[in-house]
């Protein structure tokens, strides 16, 4: 029988009033809404809650082992449901990125989420190779790809991000040495020198003086050098290849004034609704910008600009401070845990949670692209606010039973 | 041990990356709503708010006698903001199809495009706007705009003019009163939301608009008709080219009707001027009339004496004169009457020609007679170098040229008993309180003939259409006086006279006994009859026959109707004809009368009354008017104090059922006034005898 008192409630309650805080703040984002329909987002939300927190409940009281065996299994169901989604899926005009059963939208990407780091960290723990062995690489690589691959197909470039991101956290924990991860990164970074050739070639220069230090074995050298110009030599031909509202998303984050009615136009109003809220803000459904629809996606991707508005720098502030929290208490967590599996589990979600917030926050504040990932816990979304109490489970299950192998 | 040294050194690379993210978030926080506050504070601001014009509706044009003559209606608009190349292409496919385009083809057409406002069609039909209100694609919208109706179609519209499709006035009265007609534009301060739509905040600032002032104009609609009709069915009788026309009030001035008609004049619906005050001409003998006046005054002539016309030419200097007929001896009725330019002019040469160019002055000919009309008409009158020949011709008509509504003005002096009178377009105008305000006064410009001539020159007149040259105006109805004019157009390009093209005209007034009405009416150019008097004169007739028949009151001597010799013994008055006018006319009307007007709503046009106009009523009795408003459902009316008759003929007008008690006059009923009126509604009505 569980012992809820030793559950590590500090954690939960902090998620706890992170979803508390998302429903208030989806409440206040539809509040002047037009249609009946919109302003009953936060009691569905609320709903929702109420479901994530019976998978909590059920996550905390199955033994982490079921969900050990059972990962692979769990993978290639996601894995299904994505090539799914893709045939049957969605309905309306928009991209296929749901089941929909009503009123209810059933992401599969989300299970792939959850599977992907389930898969992984089995893979990761029990795998007797050395961490920089090139099976070990390839097929961990493998098996963040496929849903990837899936996921660009919907398409969704910002949920297909995810994936490559948990298995770069997972390989770090898992061992691999960080400058390895600067050496797999490098490609980006080669990506971006491409643009002009003197810097290409001063990053090329210093990429070889890296590689000589390093010494990472022929084979990984050759392929990180061919990579870099790979990534260097076709940038001009992804650019050409990119669908064009990812190109515009792309130009308008670096300058965000050159289609300030267009592409530009979410990253202005969010700035302007966080910069007009001041200290203090304006206060809890007195947000201007909100409530007369200069913000879009309000009571989704730009629901950081509610808070910023309505509660000024202390919304952020605190909401800032509990996801720090949720993230110092879960690294915690997987340094306490004896099993190797529980503890790269607990580094995969936290992870996860960590760069979808990192991702959308630097969104809403104008310092990193728009890509369309949703707040955790905050933003609305049914399976995305279970999933993210789905591994919040996960993480107070590990802790739980921190003393298991 | 080792592993875990190595992995607090990995979570401390992990919570370190994120501590660096947190920092770079906050301090981007405070850059954005610390550093930045103010900036981001006034573009909020200045996006949410803006300011937007309210537009005034335009005034009403009513006639003399309270006909709606020009309104201000809303209509709808369609227009055109796709947001997106999709609604672009949906709203582009949807106007091919309502306008029978090929397809591809709207987009230049409307000059469509992302993002773009256009009007797609300002002159909407209401049964099209509700078409496209139940089926339009997103990026179509349908807006309210007012737009000019004139109730009486073309009728009137020369002197009305027309406005532009802004509503503002373009030519005729519509221009020439635009400023008192279009009001004051209002503006409100709004705030406006991410999507566009503004809606007012409640303490924002706002200027109401002004509406426009109605005004009521001296013209009478139904004389105006008459006169339109019948320059249509002369210039098809006689053949002419055209034809124009004015009539006027003899005693005050105002002018009553003006009209041209020309069956090639392009869009009739639109016309640029009315050519009754800016067209000027010769008026040939016609001018006699006031020649005559001259004559008169003067003391030169003398009934019993006879002149010699020189059996048709007179040779003055090296030119000639001549008449139509060889006449001889004439006395000066019978020069007027068969109109003898021979012995006019040797009248007129006798008169002086400065004489003869002070009588005309006095007609105030060479002067605009300033009816307020655009562009209209000095007329020519010049001191000229005074040879007989000079005199002669000044004197019958020629080298002088006047406007139709000069002449008329003119001879409605003569007709008043020699005062000119100032000439009045406008009566008055109302506000949108219903406040008249502005009434113009009948004005004398100075008397042209002596009081003690006036008779003679009147039975003058009279003889010419009884015996003389205007025989065919003759009217066994009515008593028309008046003077004929034929007058060779002149050719412009080569600077003489065309051989055989005339302005054929009839100046007039009636009843010749005692005058009402003045006007003249020209042909140009009849074929082949070319005198004025076989062609314009039975115009004038017509004109002058049925306007006494349809208005048999204004010509009937006062307080010898039998209605008044009724009325005075019985203390009752008969019930005016109330439906069709403003209700605000109405209620001056009413109240002239002495008679109590029930009524609801308190604005709109009058369309029931009860009783029905010329029943007899008892002073300070009741009439109930119902009347028609846009948009206002109709309302109850205060009953108590009606006879149930009069309640219940109310009631069952609104389609409202009644329960009666009692007998008498109503004191008191279940529904109360200003109630609006719902289909199946009953009132009860308690009565007790009053």
């Amino acid at each position: 029988m569980l012992a809820y008192r030793d559950l590590d409630w500090k954690l939960v309650g902090a998620a706890l009033a992170l979803s508390l805080i998302g429903v208030l703040l989806i409440m206040s984002a539809q509040y002047h809404a037009g249609s009946e329909y919109e302003r009953t987002y936060f009691e569905r939300q609320l709903l929702w809650l109420g479901f994530s927190l019976v998978l909590f409940t059920i996550v905390i009281h199955v033994p982490l082992r079921i969900f050990d065996i059972s990962a692979y299994l769990l993978y290639g169901v996601a894995i299904i449901l994505l090539v799914l989604v893709l045939v049957v899926g969605g309905s309306g005009p928009g991209p296929a990125r749901w089941f929909s059963f009503g009123p209810i939208n059933l992401a599969p990407s989300d299970i792939a989420k959850l599977a992907l780091i389930l898969a992984l960290s089995r893979f990761l723990a029990y795998t007797r190779l050395s961490v920089v062995s090139k099976r070990r690489l390839g097929l961990t690589a493998m098996l963040a790809l496929i849903p990837v691959m899936l996921i660009l197909r919907q398409p969704d470039l910002g949920t297909s991000l995810v994936f490559p991101t948990v298995l770069l956290v997972l390989w770090f924990w898992s061992g691999l040495s960080p400058w390895y991860l600067l050496l797999i990164l490098s490609p980006i970074a080669s990506l971006i020198a491409a643009s002009h050739w003197l810097s290409w070639a001063v990053y090329l220069t210093g990429l070889l003086i890296f590689l000589a230090f390093l010494r990472p074995g022929m084979l990984f050298g050759i392929l990180v050098v061919v990579a870099n110009l790979a990534s260097g030599i076709i940038t001009p031909v992804i650019w050409s290849r990119l669908a064009d509202y990812q190109r515009l998303r792309i130009l308008t984050f670096i300058d965000p004034g050159r289609d300030p009615r267009g592409a530009g136009y979410q990253i202005i109003q969010s700035k302007i609704s966080i910069g007009s809220g001041g200290i203090f803000g304006k206060g809890f459904l007195n947000g201007s910008q909100t409530r007369l629809d200069f913000l879009p996606e309000r009571h989704t991707d730009f629901i950081f600009s509610v808070l910023g508005e309505e509660f000024g720098l202390w919304g952020p502030l605190i909401v800032l401070s509990l996801f720090a929290f949720i993230f110092y208490r879960a690294i915690r967590i997987a340094v306490r845990c004896r099993s190797q599996f529980a503890s790269l589990v607990v580094v995969g979600s936290a992870g996860l949670i960590l760069f979808q917030f990192l991702v959308n926050v630097g969104m809403t504040l104008g310092f990193m692209p728009v890509t369309g990932l949703a707040l955790p816990f905050i933003s609305y979304g049914g399976t995305a606010l279970m999933l993210v109490w789905g591994l919040v489970g996960l993480i107070v299950s590990a802790d739980y039973r921190w003393q298991e192998y | 041990m080792k592993r875990t040294r190595r992995e607090n050194i990995r979570a401390g690379i992990l919570i370190l990356f994120m501590c660096l993210f947190g920092m770079t978030a906050v301090a981007r926080l405070l850059h954005l709503q610390v550093l930045n506050f103010d900036e981001y504070t006034r573009i909020v601001e200045r996006q949410s708010s803006g300011r937007v014009p309210i537009p005034a509706g335009r005034g009403n044009i009513y006639d003399r006698y309270g006909r709606l003559v020009a309104k201000d209606v809303a209509g709808a608009v369609l227009c055109a903001y796709p947001h997106d190349e999709k609604e672009l292409n949906r709203c582009a496919s949807y106007l091919e199809r309502r306008y029978n385009l090929k397809p591809g083809t709207a987009r230049k057409k409307f000059g469509l495009g992302v993002q773009k406002f256009r009007y797609i069609n300002r002159r909407l039909s209401d049964e099209d706007a509700s078409g496209i209100a139940v089926d339009a694609p997103a990026g179509l919208y349908l807006r309210k705009e007012s737009r000019r109706e004139y109730p009486f179609g073309i009728t009137g519209k020369q002197i009305l003019g027309f406005t532009d499709i802004d509503n503002t006035g373009q030519s005729g009265f519509e221009l020439a009163f635009d400023s008192l007609l279009a009001g004051k534009n209002g503006w409100a301060d709004v705030r406006r939301d991410g999507l566009r739509n503004t809606f007012r905040v409640h303490e924002s600032a706002m200027v109401k608009p002004i509406r426009g002032s109605s005004v009521v104009l001296s013209l009478d609609w139904r004389l105006q008709g008459i006169v339109e009709d019948e320059l249509r069915e002369a210039v098809d009788e006689y053949g002419a080219r055209s034809a124009m026309a004015a009539f006027v009030d003899c005693a005050s001035g105002d002018i009553l009707a003006l009209a041209h008609y020309d069956p090639n004049e392009s869009n009739p619906d639109r016309p640029s001027k009315c050519r009754a005050v800016t067209d000027q001409f010769e008026p040939g003998s016609a001018l006699k009339a006031f020649t005559a006046a001259g004559l008169l005054d003067a003391g030169l002539v003398d009934f019993a004496d006879s002149t010699f016309c020189e059996n048709g030419v007179w040779k003055i200097g090296r030119r000639r004169l001549r008449d139509d007929k060889e006449l001889g001896w004439l006395d000066f009725r019978e020069i007027m009457e068969l109109s003898s330019n021979i012995g006019i002019g040797k009248y007129a040469i006798e008169l002086g020609g400065e004489e003869l160019y002070q009588t005309l002055s006095r007609f105030a000919l060479g002067k605009t007679t300033a009816c307020g009309l655009p562009g209209e008409g000095k007329g020519v009158l010049r001191r000229l170098r005074w040879s007989d020949f000079n005199v002669a011709s000044l004197a019958m008509g020629h080298s002088v040229a006047v406007t139709t509504l000069q002449a008329a003005m003119g001879m409605a002096a003569i007709a008043n008993g020699g005062e000119l009178m100032q000439a009045h377009l406008v009566f008055g105008s109302v506000d949108e309180h219903g406040r008249v305000g502005d009434l113009r006064r009948p004005v004398s410009r100075g008397r042209v003939i002596d009081e003690k001539h006036v008779d003679t020159l009147r039975a003058l007149l009279r003889a010419v259409v009884e015996r003389g040259t205007a025989a065919p105006a003759n009217s066994p109805s009515v008593a028309i006086a008046g003077k004929t004019g034929t007058a060779e157009i002149p050719d412009l390009k080569n600077k003489r006279y065309f051989k055989n093209r005339f302005m054929a005209s009839f100046l007039g007034y009636f009843p010749a006994s005692s005058p009402i009405i003045a006007g003249m009416v020209v042909l140009e150019d009849p074929r082949p009859i070319t005198y004025g008097g076989y062609t314009a004169g039975p115009a004038f007739r017509r004109v002058a026959e049925r306007y006494i028949v349809s208005n048999p009151d204004l010509f009937a001597v006062p307080d010898q109707t039998l209605p008044a010799q009724r009325s005075s013994a019985l203390n009752t008055l008969e019930v005016p004809d109330f439906v069709g006018r403003d209700l605000i006319l109405a209620k001056t009307m009413a109240d002239e009368r002495g008679i109590q007007l029930r009524c609801s709503p308190s604005e709109g046009v009058v369309e029931w009354q009860y009783p029905p106009p010329d029943r007899l009523l008892l002073k300070n009795d009741k009439v109930i008017v119902t009347s028609r408003h846009d948009g206002t459902a109709n309302k109850m009316v205060d009953l108590v104090g009606l006879t149930i008759r009069q309640a219940s003929a109310f009631l069952s007008h609104m389609k409202v059922s009644c329960v009666i008690k009692g007998n008498g006059q109503v004191v008191r009923q279940s529904v109360p006034p200003g109630c609006e009126i719902t289909t199946g509604m009953i009132c009860q009505l308690e009565c007790r005898p009053g």
